[in-house]
């Protein structure tokens, strides 16, 4: 049995995961547009997306440092701090994902994105953004669950993680595909090098957040005995 | 004995708890008028109805006989039956004030209490009649019917004389000092200002005398046979000394008059209305004291409890403490209150209530009684009533917190003098009465004679209005209802219905607290969002943009969970998308308010930007119709019971669901955060929903080739593709609009 979150002195650190996650989403965001950007060779605002990358996750560490400082003693976490972590720490990860595959992007400016493989590309970034969009939600139906240890509540928790999974399945299978495509290209071999590392890079975005997902599971499993958090 | 005693340490808590309920309610009589007129700084109307709430605990020692044997015959009773007859009334008193404060109605401490009195004690006496082998008919010997019959007609009554007073009195008021009433207060300020604290101060009389100690019988008894006397004397002490104010000092003379009616009405409030949240424990005190001197407690009858009973000062000043306290912190008496003073209000603004069919047709019908006045009155005259009472001509100057009243002093102060009139009178007259309706009905009919309620909130206050009468006669019938269920229950069931219905209370205070606490947090969101008061024009549009940005935003959550919901065929969830979604129109209509205002104040600086101001409000309105469809729609199929999606219709719908709320979210960032916009990304996003909206119908026209989807859900399907399509197009119409008229940057 664990206390929820019901005391009024007590914040959530939820509340932080969450903005956490915006963060995370927000950036998604941010990078999709410059891939988009990136692909069309005559945008010239690639280098400011990255440069949002960079600020955001710098924000984003800012409150993951918060979260971290701030977490209520004992009795008052509804969660282990240990898994809690972990969370955070996969969340993040999404970031620097997101940041290496700019920064890989910026390393070849030239050429840029082959045009029968465009498509393909926007699709597998597509793929991936939704997981990492799901994460904000996941969290804020997490902390739906932990004030009130409802059963239904819990449910919908477990029905968002398995999307994530679902999500991060296709995303592999795009990838799967694309990688293909690359290879029956008759391009040069540092375009094909370069397409390749990128679509794993991107791969490997959702994976992140299929595994911030399955931390979240491990949070919200029954624990029969528990009654404090450490 | 011991079971008894129990009940009476209940009868105390409950007591306490009652104080804070009842003041919670009753706090909007005679905070009314000073707090919607802003006559002092909030802080100073406080510690004057504080000092008038002491005042008046002390003179209202002789007030307490009502609980005792106001409404029933003690005599009749033995102390177990009274004990249970005001153990129900307490427990239903509290729950049925609490709720009354959290939906922030204003309702009678009195009606309530004399109702349950009347419910417990007629339960109880049937009980009784039946466990004696009695007919029914013998009920009338235990009520005392005709005191009950005297105090309801007297109190319906009070309700119609202080609407009509209130119109009348307000509308000659106005005649002579019109809404521009600075420069007449100089020339008629001395003979208002005598006439309106004359009034007062004759009722502070009368009301104190009735209870007051120090004042002998005859001293009253003069009192009251020289009221004209009184009056006129203290007529001319008030209107020379308001002379010599307004001669020689700056004063506004209407200030003290509001300020000392204020006192008196809270005064009278405690002198009055005490006895209804300690008269039913301090008369369960009485009946258990009697009963234990007695050589059989339990089986002595009660007649001595009919004889008058002095209730002990500190006894008195201890409740009075606990409403002062209660006055200052209850959070449910600033509902209350501000549900009384809105419905008051000169200004338009975030109306409350709703549209009824009621309120429609009161208005039609005094509308039509408006025209047929027209024909009636002659031109010369009515031109001459129109010009002194012009509204467009009202100086409701800034309040001491820098923001506009919702009314003037002149009106606070006739809302004041009437109700106090009214109140003395009847009190002279010995009829009863309630302050509670007699202060509403002053207040709107000085606000009806104020034309506050024009054509553009008419229907709204008159809603309104019907509404809190709605809820005075919920008030009779659920107290007499309520007492008479839980008497029963006691009667019965002795300790464990006790116990039980205590449970029932914390149960209800709790889940009222948190109502209540929530519906003001989102009242207060949709306050923030009024940008009236703003002049500049660079805040204003900042305003908007942040507004806008949350209004999208909110429906991207919104979409997100309906789709949910309608994928797991949550009902309750998707009843909960249909509330928000309604809360986001009432949003919708508040910005294009407020772009409205925004850009109005742009004209002066630049003409041109102001003419895409009709596409942008269009816009708006087409966003938040797209987004009600959207859960309109699925929640009237799941409520219909109509068969979900398939998993391939799903995992369509999923990824459309992706596009849209991705599209709104971004949308709502950039407006935000005024970030440049970055419109080719918008545009591929809505041209990929695009397409991905053309392979969706295709799909699901294969399926129903194929028979895999029914009617009903393909309906639905094809609804929610084409309102998303819809949605995207007009939020990126929007953001382009933005661009346009209120200069967002592009990349």
């Amino acid at each position: 049995m664990r206390i929820p979150l019901i005391s009024p002195s007590t914040t959530s650190p939820f509340e932080g995961l969450l903005e956490h996650a915006e963060k995370v989403r927000e950036c998604a965001w941010v990078f999709q547009q410059a891939v988009e950007c990136y692909a069309s060779e005559q945008c010239e605002e690639f280098i400011n997306f990255k440069d949002e990358v960079v600020k955001l996750e710098s924000e984003a560490d800012a409150i993951k440092r918060r979260i971290r400082g701030h977490l209520p003693k004992g009795t008052k976490m509804p969660v282990s701090r240990f898994e809690l972590f972990l969370y955070i720490r996969e969340q993040d990860k999404v970031l620097d994902s997101v940041e290496e595959s700019l920064n890989w992007l910026s390393y070849r400016v030239k050429p840029g994105i082959p045009e029968n493989l465009k498509k393909d590309v926007f699709l597998l970034v597509d793929s991936v953004i939704e997981p990492i969009e799901m994460l904000s939600k996941l969290v804020f139906e997490a902390k739906k669950y932990f004030e009130s240890y409802s059963e239904k509540q819990r449910k919908i928790v477990k029905e968002i993680i398995h999307q994530v999974r679902r999500q991060e399945h296709e995303a592999d299978e795009l990838e799967d595909e694309l990688k293909i495509k690359i290879f029956s290209l008759e391009k040069d071999p540092v375009t094909i090098f370069h397409m390749v590392r990128l679509c794993e890079m991107i791969g490997s975005i959702a994976d992140h957040a299929e595994n911030a997902g399955d931390m979240m599971r491990a949070m919200v499993a029954k624990k029969k005995g528990a009654f404090f958090g450490d | 004995m011991e079971l008894y005693l129990f009940c009476l340490i209940i009868l105390g808590s409950l007591a306490i708890f009652d104080l804070m309920v009842g003041v919670s309610n009753d706090a909007v009589n005679f905070l009314n008028s000073s707090i919607g007129s802003k006559v002092a700084p909030r802080h100073i109307i406080m510690i004057v109805a504080s000092l008038g709430i002491l005042a008046g605990v002390t003179f209202s020692s002789g007030m307490m006989e009502v609980a005792r044997k106001g409404i029933f015959y003690p005599r009749y009773f033995v102390m177990p039956e009274l004990i249970t007859i005001f153990l129900a009334v307490m427990l239903a008193d509290v729950i049925l004030l609490d709720l009354f404060n959290t939906f922030g109605m204003p309702t009678s401490t009195t009606v309530s209490i004399v109702f349950e009195l009347l419910g417990a004690a007629v339960a109880v006496s049937i009980f009784k009649l039946l466990g004696q082998g009695e007919s029914l008919s013998g009920l009338i010997k235990y009520i005392n019917t005709a005191k009950a019959l005297a105090i309801i007609m007297g109190i319906l009554l009070s309700v119609v004389v202080a609407f009509l007073s209130g119109v009348i009195a307000q509308f000659f008021t106005r005649l002579v000092f019109t809404f521009d009433y600075m420069p007449r207060l100089k020339r008629y300020g001395a003979l208002w200002g005598g006439l309106a604290l004359s009034i007062i101060t004759y009722f502070i009389l009368i009301k104190g005398s009735k209870g007051a100690s120090f004042l002998t019988p005859e001293t009253i008894a003069w009192i009251k046979t020289h009221s004209m006397m009184i009056l006129s004397f203290n007529f001319l002490v008030f209107g020379i000394i308001f002379h010599f104010l307004s001669l020689f000092t700056r004063i506004n003379i209407l200030k003290p008059i509001v300020l000392v009616g204020t006192f008196s009405l809270a005064m009278a409030f405690a002198a009055n209305d005490l006895v209804n949240f300690i008269g039913v424990p301090l008369a369960g005190l009485n009946a258990y004291q009697l009963a234990s001197s007695l050589g059989d407690p339990l089986r002595a009858t009660m007649e001595a409890l009919e004889k008058p009973v002095k209730a002990n000062t500190m006894l008195l000043l201890m409740a009075g403490s606990i409403m002062v306290a209660t006055l200052w912190l209850s959070r449910k008496a600033r509902t209350v209150t501000s549900t009384e003073v809105n419905l008051a209000r000169q200004d338009i603004g975030i109306e409350r209530f709703g549209s009824s069919f009621f309120g429609r047709v009161i208005v039609g019908a005094a509308w039509a009684a408006v025209g047929f006045m027209r024909k009636v009155v002659p031109v010369g005259l009515r031109r001459a009533i129109a010009i002194r009472l012009d509204p467009s001509k009202t100086t409701l100057l800034p309040g001491p917190d820098g923001t506009k009243p919702s009314f003037d002093l002149v009106r606070a102060s006739v809302n004041l003098v009437v109700a106090s009139a009214i109140i003395s009178l009847a009190t002279s007259m010995k009829l009863p009465l309630s302050t509670t309706y007699v202060t509403f009905m002053v207040a709107m009919g000085t606000s009806l004679a104020d034309q506050a309620w024009g054509r553009e909130s008419a229907v709204y206050r008159v809603t309104g209005v019907i509404t809190v009468i709605g809820g005075w006669f919920f008030t009779a019938v659920g107290a007499f209802t309520t007492s008479f269920l839980f008497a029963t229950a006691i009667y019965f069931f002795k300790l464990p219905a006790i116990i039980a219905l205590l449970g029932l209370i914390a149960f209800s205070l709790f889940a009222s607290y948190r109502y209540h606490l929530k519906k003001e947090k989102e009242k207060e969101q949709m306050e923030a969002l009024a940008i009236i008061g703003i002049s500049d024009p660079k805040a204003s549009i900042a305003m908007t943009f942040e507004q806008t940005g949350q209004f999208l935003r909110q429906i991207s959550d919104n979409v997100d969970i309906c789709f949910d919901a309608a994928f797991a065929e949550d009902l309750e969830r998707l009843r909960d998308t249909k509330a928000q979604a309604e809360k986001i129109e009432a949003m919708a209509s508040l910005i294009i308010n407020n772009i409205f205002m925004a850009l109005s104040s742009l004209q002066q600086e630049d003409i041109s930007k102001t003419a895409q101001y009709a596409k942008t409000t269009g816009v708006i309105q087409s966003i938040a119709a797209c987004h009600r469809d959207i859960v309109f729609q699925t929640c009237q199929h799941f409520e219909n019971y109509h068969p979900g999606f398939d998993e391939e219709q799903k995992d369509e719908l999923r990824h459309v669901k992706a596009f849209v709320t991705r599209l709104l979210w971004n949308t709502a960032i950039m407006l935000m955060r005024r970030k440049r916009v970055d419109f080719n990304y918008i545009s591929n996003q809505y041209e990929r929903l695009k397409e991905l909206v053309d392979k969706c119908d295709k799909n699901q026209v294969l399926r129903i080739q194929r028979g895999q989807s029914k009617p009903k859900v393909t309906l639905l399907y094809f609804a929610l593709l084409g309102n998303c399509l819809r949605l995207s197009e007009q939020t990126k119409e929007l953001l382009i609009l933005f661009r346009d008229s209120l200069g967002l940057k592009s990349k």
